[in-house]
């Protein structure tokens, strides 16, 4: 397909406008409250912390990706993949925050999530490409 | 012809893909979840999250010491 050089002006503005409102489609659904078929306070709070687990799996995601990349020393890597997903053959084994945000339906906040996002988080502010991060995981753990 | 393509693109991409955004809250039934089905999807998130996290830390555990040599010989 040519397109003259207004045309791919026009498809290019056309295309920065779609995926702005994708980005935003994104966001939104993103930070959804429970549905009103989920009625009780165990339920609304697996459904928060379900949203959660997923965010913290797309950013373990992008430190597996970095790490991938040699963007990030393996040794930060390790220890923030495990300060998300525990690690089982450790020794001693680590907990994961994951782990916590797991019980935290039965359990309601009590500061525990909170609590090791603080253990975690200089270590995550110190790799720069992470830094984005930062604000989303503050807001998101911050209160739990 | 800006408004053209611009309608095509939403009526294409951007519709279909905010609807699948918003199925992908609601279960396979197509009704909205319940109590029980979020907290199972939770306990389901977090074991696929848990697992990718234990994948590569088993396959970037550092190999432990070598135990010192020990002498050979008479």
């Amino acid at each position: 397909m040519i397109l003259h050089k207004p045309h791919a002006i026009y498809l290019v503005r056309a295309l920065a406008v779609v995926y702005v409102v994708i980005g935003l489609a994104a966001l939104t659904t993103s930070c959804v409250h429970p549905p009103a078929t989920v009625t009780t306070p165990e339920g609304q709070r697996a459904f928060n912390a379900d949203q959660i687990v997923q965010r913290l799996g797309e950013f373990q995601s992008a430190v597996i990706d970095l790490s991938r990349a040699g963007k990030i020393k393996l040794e930060d890597a390790r220890i923030i993949v495990a300060w998300v997903s525990g690690d089982k053959n450790a020794t001693p084994p680590v907990t994961g925050v994951i782990d916590i945000l797991r019980a935290y339906p039965a359990s309601g906040p009590t500061g525990l999530v909170n609590a090791s996002w603080q253990t975690a988080r200089p270590r995550v502010v110190a790799v720069p490409d992470l830094a984005d991060w930062v604000p989303v995981l503050d807001q998101l753990l911050g209160g739990l | 012809m800006d408004a053209v393509i611009l309608t095509t693109l939403l009526k294409d991409i951007v519709i279909p893909e905010v609807l699948v955004a918003i199925r992908a809250h609601h279960n396979a039934t197509g009704n909205l979840p319940t109590d029980a089905e979020v907290i199972a999807a939770l306990d389901v998130d977090a074991l696929k999250v848990k697992a990718q996290g234990q994948d590569f830390l088993d396959a970037t555990r550092p190999l432990p010491a070598a135990p010192p040599a020990t002498p050979t010989g008479t």
